[in-house]
């Protein structure tokens, strides 16, 4: 009997780490595989287009009759629907927003709800815009701050000192004026610019027109620290330290950096740009590919990136600086920092102060 | 006598700094995946240019699984031809649909298959005129060999092989292509997650040994710029380079850990990528489970035994990335090592010669061993399933002892096999994985769970990030 209780005891004893685990395999509380989205794909104007098709699946269009609704959306909210809205001074809106016609709101009037307009949206000075989407274009005023996202298919316009919020996209230009920060944007192009806003602006350069590439078994590494200006590189090339690149260089294919970049005044480059350091890109310069570092990625003005027929991004992990009169065709993105700084500040606005 | 025993301890010394070393390693990692910062993914980047795409899937007998993955790879793609070109119709197409039509070709590659697969392959060649089917009866058999014949007939200039029991979800091939920006990548290794955990203790303890695997050894590997390994499947490499390199040698079982070394040993990096997750089915009985990780152990060290001198003496590499490199081949010879010290610590005890070091230090040392050194793999399984947002399945992780026992057994047979070869040059003989998905039976659907804290296996995928339209129809988000 004492021998049957012992080893009772030490199969018990033997059992107990395991009878969490053994009571999990028969409930099967976690037994589902892992989540994976079968239908994802990246889109830089998710927020928009989700949140129309929002509105649109709560019967919300143009034919929508002026009046308050109380629907179901992401929660139950309640709606303001208007033909044309115009917003005075110092108002705080707690409504969802759905103008049929154009949106104007004076200074320092606070949106804590998302607002749809069909028309053309200005927004005045230091607003606060919890999210805007819109049909025509939005212009919004100087020092105006947006907590989540903006969306226009027309043109936006951002003031001087405006806080994009985590996305800003335009299904046609994105004006920013000085010393405006984001996390993501996205615009056909993207214009930086001196003024209140950029607006008036030509479409800025145009990178040169060049090949896919493709290089395949001819990438060189080198451990060169700099390249003499006025060269022309025709591979792509692989720097394994930090590199500094003449004026006026022309490189014929990728790059990519194991440490620092630092691209002089009027280089091109037709492939990619990749480091595992800063990358700074100095006046006049064209890149026809993508910009991506794993640091802080500035560009200096009369510089652009991709051209009109193409969308390439800028992807800066720790900051994205753009100096004015930049010219981006597609996508920007950073996990830390975008700004918008002005040429002259550029010493104390350095990436690394 | 006393030089018998003196090897003796001097092998468990070895042993036990073997295992230090494992164990440091698997804790720096998971620590540096929990605390440290993260290296941004090329997944970020948003490009309105395609390359040129040959997508192989080696199917042997794959009647069961062989149209569900060509029905996924299929229904990802969009008509590209008659586009208007200009940007916004380009971005809208971006955002409608992952690849087009003429900047891909899929050929699934029959390799002597005796069941229905030939004929659903030449039925979805008939209606897809980018699908193009490579029927193989002669020649070797074999994925090395069924890949080396589809790279002939491939036009593409990126590569990407999935096994036929994969469902790629519908953004992956751009996932996987737009790393080849980078002009110094040479392959790309995407994420496999199980997708038949539920059907018994075996999937759902594979579940958790994929889950450590990719979300904290691949990613902490790929953090710390060392080897991530290109797993031969969910992935991709450039058609010109494994090409001048030879191809595949149909002499190895691990034609993936051949490339990645090949590879590397020429100067090119190898990028994991956390966000290009695919469906997998994971055995479903110890028979097949005991095949397939005898199979990778053998390939494993048939690697090893080829590529750890030229490892450590290549001009391309870093001493961080060849003290990683030599760990990654030794990892299929740990289990013999461990066996080898059970039987060397058991004779040493019947010799009464168990005392190799006095002293408190040592003690403490072992006590801290015991403590922690046991439990690494353990904790770094953990970690992952926290990042996943999975809780209740770490409590299965006391039973992964059961795996131990089990891999540590066929692990070592496949060690001693891969001995056999490298003495004898014999050839190795291919043996697929058994499927369990029922023919007519409909492909396992995942739901997003609402109770996990993120819901999501990838903890950077949120809707935040500018993605997933579809996945939960809101675009609305409170501060």
């Amino acid at each position: 009997m004492l021998i049957a209780i012992a080893a009772l005891l030490l199969f018990a004893l033997f059992a107990l780490p395991f009878l969490p685990g053994i009571l999990e395999w028969v409930r099967k509380q976690d037994a589902e595989p892992l989540f994976i989205s079968m239908e994802y794909i990246r889109n830089p104007r998710y927020f928009g287009k989700s949140f129309r098709r929002i509105l649109k699946s709560a019967d919300f269009g143009t034919g929508t009759e002026p009046g308050i609704y109380t629907r179901v959306l992401s929660k139950e909210e309640k709606v303001e629907v208007t033909r044309c809205a115009r917003f005075g001074e110092n108002l705080e809106i707690d409504r969802v927003q759905v103008t049929i016609g154009e949106l104007i709101s004076s200074d320092r009037v606070l949106f804590n709800k998302e607002v749809y307009v069909a028309g053309n949206a200005v927004i005045g000075r230091d607003n606060v815009v919890h999210a805007i989407a819109g049909d025509g274009d939005i212009t919004l005023g100087e020092g105006t701050k947006c907590r989540r996202w903006i969306d226009a298919e027309g043109t936006i316009r951002a003031g001087a000192d405006c806080r994009l919020g985590i996305s800003a996209s335009s299904g046609e230009k994105l004006l920013l004026g000085r010393n405006c920060s984001f996390r993501r944007i996205f615009g056909m192009p993207i214009l930086t610019g001196q003024g209140e806003t950029a607006a008036g602006r030509a479409d800025g350069a145009t990178a040169p027109p060049g090949k896919l590439p493709s290089k395949g078994l001819n990438f060189v590494p080198v451990g060169d620290r700099a390249v003499a200006p006025g060269a022309v590189v025709k591979e792509d090339i692989v720097f394994l330290y930090d590199v500094e690149v003449g004026s006026g260089v022309r490189f014929e294919g990728s790059i990519k950096a194991h440490g620092a970049l630092v691209l002089k005044d009027g280089v091109v480059v037709t492939g990619n740009i990749f480091s595992e350091g800063d990358i700074i890109i100095g006046k006049n310069a064209a890149v026809y590919g993508h910009v991506f570092s794993q640091k802080t990625v500035r560009i200096a003005g009369n510089s652009a990136i991709s051209g009109p027929d193409k969308i390439k991004s800028v992807v800066g992990k720790k900051a994205v600086f753009l100096e004015p009169d930049v010219t981006i065709y597609g996508y920007v993105t950073t996990e830390g920092e975008g700004r918008t700084i002005g040429a002259k500040c550029r010493e104390q606005d350095s990436p690394e102060t | 006598m006393e030089m018998v025993v003196l090897i003796l301890k001097i092998y468990l010394v070895f042993t036990i700094c073997v295992l230090l070393v494992y164990s440091i390693r698997h804790y720096y990692f998971t620590m540096h995946r929990l605390y440290s910062e993260q290296r941004v993914c090329y997944q970020d980047i948003i490009d309105s240019e395609f390359r040129n795409l040959s997508i192989l899937i080696p199917m042997h007998n794959e009647e069961r699984v062989a149209g569900q993955i060509l029905d996924l790879l299929v229904s990802n793609t969009y008509p590209y031809h008659n586009v208007d070109e200009s940007p916004q119709k380009i971005l809208d197409l971006l955002i409608a649909a992952d690849y087009p039509h003429d900047k891909m070709e899929i050929i699934p590659i029959n390799d002597f298959s005796s069941d229905k697969t030939r004929r659903i392959l030449d039925d979805y060649a008939a209606r897809y005129p980018f699908i193009k089917p490579l029927h193989r009866y002669s020649g070797e058999r074999g994925k090395p060999a069924a890949l080396n014949d589809g790279l002939k007939k491939a036009t593409g200039e990126i590569i990407i092989v999935f096994d036929a029991d994969y469902l790629p979800p519908r953004g992956i091939l751009k996932d996987i292509a737009v790393s080849f920006n980078d002009p110094e990548v040479g392959a790309v290794m995407g994420r496999v997650v199980p997708v038949n955990t539920r059907a018994n203790l075996l999937t759902r303890l594979l579940d958790l040994e994929r889950t450590g695997g990719y979300q904290v050894d691949q990613q902490a590997r790929y953090n710390l710029q060392l080897i991530p390994q290109y797993g031969g499947t969910v992935g991709g490499f450039r058609r010109e380079v494994v090409e001048a390199i030879g191809s595949f040698d149909t002499k190895l079982l691990a034609e993936d850990t051949d490339l990645t070394f090949r590879l590397l040993l020429r100067g090119w990096k190898i990028i994991y990528a956390n966000r290009a997750e695919c469906y997998e089915e994971v055995p479903e009985t110890w028979n097949t489970r005991a095949r397939q990780i005898r199979r990778w152990s053998r390939g494993h060290n048939q690697v090893m035994f080829r590529y750890l001198g030229p490892l450590l003496k290549s001009p391309h590499l870093t001493g961080y990335e060849k003290l990683d490199g030599a760990l990654l081949l030794f990892i299929y010879s740990i289990p013999l090592i461990m066996v080898c010290a059970i039987i060397d610590s058991m004779a040493l005890f019947f010799l009464g010669e168990m005392q190799i070091v006095a002293g408190l230090l040592p003690l403490l040392f072992v006590g801290a061993y015991n403590t922690f050194g046991n439990f690494a793999p353990f904790y770094q399984i953990g970690v992952a399933s926290l990042l996943d947002g999975a809780t209740r399945r770490v409590l299965l992780l006391p039973m992964l002892l059961f795996n131990y026992f089990f891999n540590t057994f066929y692990i070592t047979i496949g060690f001693f096999e891969a001995i056999v070869d490298m003495f004898t040059g014999r050839r190795t003989k291919w043996s697929k994985s058994e499927r369990f998905r029922d023919e007519n039976g409909e492909v396992p659907k995942p739901v997003r769970d609402p109770h996990r804290p993120n819901g999501l296996s990838n903890s950077k995928r949120k809707s935040d990030d500018g993605g997933d339209p579809d996945s939960n129809g809101t675009g609305i988000r409170r501060e």
